[in-house]
């Protein structure tokens, strides 16, 4: 080894005379924490397979700069007196990557496919407010649904696909359309490469053909490797920023950033489903042992959080106070619940009071959370275990066992912040197991409401109800953007969705 | 001759012993793990019923480690569940496994190579140099690789940044496929996690016991040249050094293909076990078990070519 | 000439619309009161004298401490004359979002037009001076409330005599009509206590609780007559006569006292921190945000090629006062921030939206401060608002309401229009 660090210099010198970067045909290159498994609509089960389908698909309708509903595929649409019925005309100019022209079989196609049970798509609740969808001629689809819709249009933005490359409208996660898709967007998969990238090639037929000639799809798992490849140009974007990285980047004349995903609020969820967490004056009890703010400022700039909502939403209840840091109210909310300090550690019938923390291996910065958030409960006289888990260990023992004492973790909400199905009883996000007739009363509320300011009047108080419940101890929210090299231009960034408006971009 | 049939025999059911206890191990610890590969779909309870059936999932773990068995035996090993879903398992193995085996093969070349050139140095009993060695080869090898990239960017970057070059093509590590993240690849997994040290020590002991063997000495007397009989006489202990070693290279290399971005089997092995993608994550354990079993194999083997003692019966 | 100045303060927006030119050849940037600072430290010192916290305050973007602090002279006028501006940026997003909720609602549930929504919106769009707007909403109005609106749409302008109307006691005696009346009569906008925005309007049983759509604008007004108060008649004057001193300038939007001279005589005048970056009088005409981006890349390199010159030549403490004081960077905000006002009034939100992102502070975010100003949060959320990013508009506003608790009228209106906005779609959510 000393030998080679002694050579290194040397050789290094030589390898960078020999070898300079060819400035030909420069694709966008971008990092993924994790490659797509899978490109086909129907089976979108993460953010990247969402993006990278961002460039290979198409909708019928689509968000436009100013983020109002667009036709894409659609040219245009009548809405039935009733409601019931949307008759949609599609665009004729449109081809699929691979030369067959796009007409009404696909739509309709796609919307069966995604029905079909045998298909299994992961997507099949975008289209379930869909009854039927049939063709009326080459170019044009009759939509019909059960319920009158008042806008339609907003909720057809599902991607559409083509009806000739499939067999039925059952279609398999192995069917071979998974690593060869064929879309009509404005980028056409051309290749996986043998370092597990992936190469998108512009659709030059596209009838709007994109300003980027190729873009890189790269899997860079670390996340402070990243960054890191963005300075040194080694990267052109980087989709999602670690806060602690972002004032580095912001200095860097090199860099532009780009607000992204910034609905997003970090929490501590307890499991209700039984043990000393069902106890509301247990959980408060910790509510009152963390100090979110210095479990916060080492990982980033943000706010701190009394509720299921980011302090600029419509629907945060600014009323709610925070629980003060007191390990005088902790105490006695503890020795309430029937709890003792014995020898400085919380009992109750013998048995210390364990706390064990779940998180997310992949969450940003969680380790430093933990190991802050473990030495604050045991200094008030917690027993304190921590579990990191990967994905899948984390869908089967929180998701689908609920083995747990408390996670740590990150909800992300787009401009909807709909958190129904986080906080109602039968929500299928649910799973720490909440439920609170008052909160499922405010959430059918909120649901049905038609004004805008019962909505809020209604959210605002489930902001109340669930802080005083703490089925969670709620905990802050950062600062979220994605980084570009200022050589792309003309970059507008879509903020949920990324990719929307990339047939835009260009590179200098 | 019996004798040796008795030995390939041994071999080759060890060899199988290998493979299926490999097989069974990667799916009991896949089992055994908290969450299913339907757990990673967003709408996985929906799904469960249809694509437990489909995916062999409803099934105790001792059917389906069988049902694999036996379609193994004919050749298929499946199609991937999450990692790739619907690849075959073959054609993934495929494409990552020859870039592993060079990595393997660059690594056990230039370890053996390196520690066997240091232990020539300072088999004379140079103490520091000794010690630097081993201090410098006990970093983990994913300590080694992020440390080495972290140095070399940064270095790199400087001299870019001062305008003394422009930026080399492999620049930045680890994102760009090239000769020098191979290189350094190979060299990390040769030299990192005690490996050179371990190497290097064992191959000056080895020397230092041939050096005052009686045979050595008397063919020093004899003014013969020793180094070929030495090297003659190394040969069998570096093989079996060698096939020791294996196992251990191979651990190493699923995090180093991690930590250097290299699509190998390694990292497809990380991939598989954490989308808990048992055809794919067993079909990579059963090839390397194959690989250590064969190395084995054919370090004996040749140690019996080259040591014509050991072909005699005991 | 005092009047001028007020005026001035509201018309600063409309000056010199900058328009993109042919990269200028290394743009030689005066010194100004940035470089006579870094050459001679000690004089800011002497300039800041006893009203040091004043000038903290007012470094920080806490205008009303600073406004506070100095009392009268050039320090309360700057602060003054910054919340003026703030409030102005803020009627006018008033304007655009009650308009926009007007039409949103309306469209989702026709009947809410027969409450008083019709009016308030046409109020609040007259206040942001959006005369067309506001006389289209009017239309579907009572003849005596459609007076009210040409009323509003003609006050405080010069060429129309003082009006004589009957303010109509919309609110049961509350802060709508005491902003009427206020805005509608000469002695003075001041509005009586209580009405800052923190309680809904009274606008009787079972309405839908709605704010002040007269708030900022009033607030504009008013604070622009106590910067003009704050100066008294001298300062113009000597101005006028003999130039502008350091204390005249420090921490202004006025590179050099040529700038402020120009600004006094004509507030349309082009100052120098446009012409550095390449900007002629000529309008630009598209919204290409990209353009915005290559031109505010052309200001940072002119800035950095003029820091790095005056840092070669400084002491240590001149050094550190430029650093400490964020003194670069502040300059470069104010001239991103300035564009971004000028798009906006010239219908290019998305030129707006890239400047002042470019602008934000990202080590601070969620903080005023000396590169964070008020003014910086009010443009970003019009520029978002009218960009389509209501929901992203809140986030700007509500780093701005701890400073200026006012806001929280708008920032419940503009909560009514994103929350109406998300109802006809899917919501999607996820974990990490």
């Amino acid at each position: 080894m000393q030998s080679i660090l002694r050579i290194r210099p040397v050789g290094l010198a030589l390898a960078l005379a020999v070898t300079s970067a060819p400035a030909a045909a420069d694709p966008l290159r971008y990092a993924e924490d994790q490659a797509p498994g899978i490109v086909n609509p129907l089976f979108t089960s993460t953010m990247s397979e969402a993006r990278l389908g961002e460039l290979v698909f198409e909708g019928l309708y689509t968000d436009d700069l100013d983020l109002r509903t667009a036709p894409d595929l659609a040219e245009s649409a009548e809405l039935s007196v009733d409601r019931t019925e949307l008759v949609i005309r599609l665009r004729k100019d449109v081809s699929w990557h691979d030369g067959e022209p796009f007409t009404a079989d696909d739509v309709v196609f796609t919307i069966q496919a995604m029905k079909d049970q045998g298909t299994a798509s992961t997507e099949a609740g975008r289209v379930a407010w869909i009854d039927s969808a049939e063709v009326v001629d080459s170019h044009t689809v009759r939509l019909r649904f059960g319920r009158p819709e008042a806008s339609p249009e907003d909720k057809l933005f599902f991607k559409i696909l083509p009806k000739h490359r499939f067999d039925g409208t059952a279609v398999k996660r192995t069917d071979p359309f998974r690593n060869k898709p064929v879309g009509t967007g404005p980028f056409a998969l051309d290749r996986y490469n043998d370092d597990g990238s992936i190469t998108l090639r512009r659709y030059e037929q596209h009838r709007d053909a994109a300003g980027l000639p190729e873009i890189v799809m790269r899997e860079v798992s670390d996340k402070n490797y990243q960054a890191k490849l963005l300075l040194y140009e080694s990267l052109e974007a980087l989709v999602r920023v670690l806060p602690r990285d972002l004032a580095m980047l912001d200095k860097d004349r090199g860099v532009e950033l780009y607000p992204y995903q910034t609905n997003s609020w970090w929490y501590l969820g307890f499991n209700l489903n039984g043990g000393p967490w069902a106890d509301p004056r247990v959980r408060q009890a910790i509510g009152h042992m963390v100090d979110k703010e210095a479990l916060l400022a080492p990982i980033g700039t943000g706010d701190t959080v009394t509720g299921p909502f980011v302090p600029s939403s419509p629907f945060y209840n600014h009323e709610v106070k925070a629980r003060a840091v007191s390990a005088g109210q902790a105490s006695a909310l503890l020795e309430e619940a029937g709890y003792k300090k014995v020898e400085g550690v919380w009992t109750r019938a013998g048995k210390p009071l364990t706390l064990r923390i779940s998180a997310h291996k992949s969450l940003e910065s969680a380790q430093e959370v933990v190991i802050n958030l473990q030495s604050q409960l045991q200094r008030q006289g917690l027993t304190v275990e921590v579990d990191f888990m990967d994905e899948a260990s984390w869908r089967g023992k929180v998701w689908r066992d609920r083995d747990f004492d408390v996670v740590l973790s990150q909800w992300s909400f787009d401009r909807n912040e709909d958190v129904r199905e986080q906080f109602h009883s039968q929500g299928s996000r649910n799973f720490t197991g909440y439920a609170s007739a008052e909160t499922d009363k405010l959430l059918d509320e909120a649901r049905d409401a038609i004004d805008p300011q019962q909505k809020k009047a209604a959210l605002r108080k489930l902001h109340a109800q669930v802080h005083d419940d703490a089925p969670m101890v709620f905990l802050w929210t950062l600062d979220s953007y994605s980084a570009m090299r200022t050589r792309v231009d003309d970059v507008v960034v879509h903020p949920f969705y990324f990719f929307t408006w990339a047939d835009d971009w260009t590179l200098d | 001759m019996s004798g040796l049939l008795r030995a390939v025999l041994l071999r080759a059911a060890a060899f199988l012993a290998t493979v299926v206890g490999a097989a069974v191990i990667v799916q009991l610890l896949l089992w055994a793990a908290p969450g299913d590969p339907i757990d990673l779909l967003p709408n996985g309870d929906e799904l469960r019923p249809v694509l437990e059936v489909e995916w062999g999932l409803d099934l105790p773990v001792p059917l389906r480690i069988a049902r694999w068995l036996g379609h193994a035996a004919r050749g298929d090993l499946g199609t991937s569940l999450s990692v790739r879903p619907g690849a075959s398992v073959l054609e993934l193995l495929g494409g990552s496994v020859g870039s592993s085996a060079l990595l393997l093969l660059g690594a056990m070349v230039a370890g053996m190579g390196g520690g066997l050139a240091l232990a020539a140095l300072t088999a004379r009993g140079r103490g520091l140099a000794r010690a630097v060695v081993q201090v410098l080869s006990v970093p983990p090898v994913f300590l080694m690789a992020y440390l080495a990239v972290v140095g070399i960017n940064a270095t790199v970057w400087a001299l870019v940044q001062a305008g003394h070059i422009a930026p080399p093509s492999w620049f930045a590590l680890p994102a760009e496929p090239s000769a020098v993240r191979t290189a350094l690849a190979v060299c990390v997994l040769a030299f990192g996690s005690g490996a050179l040290g371990e190497i290097h020590v064992a191959c000056e002991q080895e020397l230092q016991r041939l050096r005052q063997a009686p045979f050595v000495t008397a063919a020093r007397a004899r003014g013969a040249p020793v180094a070929g009989l030495l090297f003659r006489n190394l040969a069998p202990s570096l093989l079996s050094l060698a096939a020791a070693r294996l196992p251990l290279l191979l651990g190493g290399l699923v995090v180093l293909e991690r930590v250097l971005l290299l699509d190998g089997a390694g990292s497809l092995l990380w991939q598989a076990c954490t989308q808990r993608d048992a055809p794919l994550a067993m079909g990579i354990a059963v090839c390397a078990a194959s690989l250590v079993a064969a190395g084995g194999l054919l370090a004996d083997l040749l140690r019996l070519w080259i040591d014509p003692r050991l072909r005699r019966p005991a | 000439m005092v009047a001028l100045l007020a005026t001035a303060v509201l018309l600063s927006g409309c000056s010199g619309e900058p328009g993109p030119t042919v990269d200028p050849a290394a743009p030689a940037l005066p010194d100004g009161w940035i470089g006579a600072l870094v050459a001679d430290p000690t004089a800011f010192g002497r300039v800041t004298g006893d009203a040091r916290g004043a000038w903290v305050a007012l470094h920080h973007g806490d205008l009303t401490t600073a406004a506070q602090g100095f009392g009268q002279g050039i320090g309360a006028h700057r602060a003054w004359r910054e919340q003026a501006e703030l409030h102005g940026d803020l009627a006018e997003l008033s304007g655009w979002t009650w308009t926009a909720l007007h039409a949103e609602w309306t469209a989702q549930d026709p009947t809410v037009a027969d409450g008083p929504l019709t009016l308030l919106a046409a109020l609040a769009a007259a206040d942001a001076g959006d005369a067309e707007g506001a006389r289209a909403l009017a239309a579907a109005l009572p003849p005596a409330q459609q007076s009210l609106v040409d009323e509003l749409l003609a006050a405080g302008r010069a060429d129309v005599a003082e009006a004589d109307v009957d303010v109509p006691d919309l609110d049961d005696g509350g802060c709508l009509g005491a902003a009427l009346a206020a805005r509608l009569s000469a002695d003075g906008v001041e509005l009586p206590a209580g009405c800052d925005g923190s309680a809904p309007l009274a606008l009787g049983e079972g309405e839908a609780r709605f704010h002040d759509p007269l708030l900022h604008g009033t607030l504009a007004r008013s604070a622009a007559r106590s910067a003009e108060d704050a100066l008294g008649q001298s300062w113009p004057e000597r101005i006028a006569a003999s130039g502008a001193g350091l204390d005249d300038l420090v921490f202004g939007v006025f590179w050099t006292d040529a700038d402020l001279a120009a600004y006094l005589a004509d507030p349309r005048a082009t100052l120098s921190l446009d012409e550095i970056a390449g900007w002629t009088a000529d309008g630009a005409t598209s919204d290409d945000p990209q353009q915005a981006r290559d031109q505010a890349r052309r200001l940072d390199a002119a800035l950095d090629a003029w820091a790095a010159a005056r840092r070669d030549g400084a002491s240590d403490d001149g050094r550190a006062l430029l650093d400490d004081l964020k003194l670069v960077p502040q300059v470069r905000a104010r001239t991103l921030e300035r564009w971004a006002r000028q798009a906006l009034h010239n219908g290019r939100p998305h030129q707006a939206l890239a400047w002042l992102q470019m602008a934000v502070d990202l080590e601070s975010a969620r903080e005023l401060g000396p590169i964070n100003r008020p003014s910086l949060y009010a443009l970003l959320a019009q520029a978002r608002a009218r960009t389509g990013r209501t929901r992203e508009a809140l986030d700007a506003l509500a780093v701005l309401e701890p400073a200026v608790p006012e806001v929280h009228a708008l920032t419940e209106t503009l909560g009514d229009l994103v929350v109406l906005q998300g109802m006809r779609r899917q919501g999607d959510s996820k974990e990490h």
